[in-house]
Formats: C-alpha cells, structure tokens, sequence
C-alpha cells in the first residue's frame, strides 16, 4: 500500500479517518481527491459553492495529514468523477483506492475500470 | 472572515524573485514576512514551512504556489507574494514550474481563518484569467486590484 487515493467527495468522518490511519501505518502517499462532477454543476452559483467546500475539505484533510507527518497531494479536478478516478490511479500509479459508498458515481464501472484495489466503507 | 485582498500584504509583493530555487524562493519570502515584523521566532517559522514543504507538493498545478504554515511564530494571518518569470520548481503534479508563489502565514490558533484563506486563495486561482493578469501586473497595486475585482 504505497499510494492511495482518498475520493473526498462525500467521504465521511470515518472514511477520512481510514484513509489517513493506512497512509500513517504503511507510510504511504495519500492523493487526496476532490471533484467538481461536471453532470451536478447546474449553475454558477452551486460551482462556486462547490468550489468552496472542495477547497475547505481539502485543506482539512491536508491539515490532519500534516500534524501526523504523512506525505499528501492535494488534487482538484473538474470531470465526470469515475473517469477522473481512473486516469489520476493510472497516472500517479494509485494501488489503493478509498472511498464511501454515499459517494455519487458508478461503483460498480469503477471497480470494473481500475486495477488498484478498491475499499468502499459503507 | 477577511477577503484575501485583505491579508494580501502590499509591501510583501515581490513581482521578480530573486532566487531560483523552491527553499530559496521560501527562504525570500519569508524574509519579507520577517522584515515586516509579522513573525516572532524566524527560526521556528521558517523550519515550520520547510517541514510541510517536505512533507507535500504545494504546488498546486496551473503555475502555482501556495507555501504555507500555521505556527507559533506568527503574529496574525498574512499572505506575501512572489512572482517568478522563469518559474520554480515546486514539485506540482502537473510537472510545472511556479511563477505566482502566495506564501500563507497563519497563527497557531486560527485554524478555520488560515484554512478560509487557503481555500479561497486556491479557489481564486483556479481563474485562467486571473492568472494571466498576476503575471502581466506592473506593479503592487496593480496586483492588489486584480486580486480584489476577482474575489467579488
């Protein structure tokens, strides 16, 4: 487990937890994942909104992270999430990926699509 | 919370860096911060931001940098400004060198306003146009207003 990608998008309490106590107990390095799914994005106004929150629950994450040493990327990206899982794991070379099952995309096209193993917290 | 116009520091705008490389760019910087007398512990604060600076890339893509600490050592919440015409490299994931640096200094207990800031900093980034501005400007304020008539 030497990379791992947490999708922060609906990531709960728990999955950020997780994803921060692997990274710490394998010393990974955690890519951390927030997306701006293009489909929900009806205005300008719930863009930036989104935008926002984004940012902040990044930063959270970058923070947490950072008091227990671990190494963190920050990535924001604009896309259909599941491609954007898929093209980021592939490039960045991501084994492990982290995510919550409320989180809003194909579960099932993702698992299919990728070769990293995937953990899904319900 | 305070715009980034705001804690954007007019006398810590350098629009040509003098060093080349990352912990030189920070080390300038952060001299500027130093100068004007927003840290107590120069020291502290300046191996708080390296320490972070190993731990992550804060070179967030697109030409950007965003060094940045929560310490001790810093008075209140400010931002310095650098500008690179050759670009740093600041290990950003998209393999590009940095040409606009933003250093954020925040105190230790003001989490939420330096996470604000970060965040909004970062969000004000992302604007291409923005950013072609940042690297146009001809002087401080001509930053200031770029910055100040994106964030409305």
């Amino acid at each position: 487990m030497k990379k791992i990608l947490l999708y922060l998008n609906e990531a709960q309490k728990e999955t950020i937890e997780l994803a921060l106590m692997l990274a710490q107990t394998f010393s990974s390095r955690l890519y951390v994942l927030f997306c701006l799914n293009s489909d929900k994005i009806k205005d300008e106004e719930t863009k930036d909104r989104l935008e926002d929150e984004g940012w902040q629950k990044l930063y959270d994450v970058e923070e947490k992270a950072f008091q227990r040493e671990i190494k963190v990327s920050l990535l924001f990206f604009e896309g259909k999430p599941e491609n954007l899982i898929y093209e980021l794991t592939k490039s960045y070379e991501v084994d492990t990926i982290i995510l919550n099952s409320l989180a809003e995309l194909n579960l099932l096209e993702l698992i299919n699509k990728n070769k990293a193993k995937t953990i899904i917290l319900k | 919370m305070k715009k980034i116009s705001e804690i954007l520091l007019k006398e810590g705008i350098i629009l040509d860096l003098k060093e080349k490389e990352k912990t030189a760019v920070i080390k300038e910087l952060s001299e500027k911060l130093i100068h004007l007398g927003y840290i107590t512990d120069p020291e502290e604060f300046f191996s708080e931001i390296l320490k972070r600076e190993n731990l992550e890339s804060t070179g967030i893509g697109m030409g950007i940098a965003i060094p940045h600490t929560r310490s001790k050592a810093v008075k209140e919440l400010v931002i310095v400004f650098g500008r690179s015409k050759e670009g740093v490299d600041f290990s950003s994931l998209d393999g590009k060198p940095a040409h606009l640096i933003f250093l954020i200094a925040g105190p230790e207990d003001k989490k939420s306003e330096y996470l604000f800031a970060l965040a909004k900093l970062s969000k004000l980034l992302r604007k291409d146009e923005l950013r072609i501005e940042l690297n146009k400007a001809k002087d401080e304020e001509e930053v200031l207003a770029i910055i100040k008539r994106y964030e409305i």
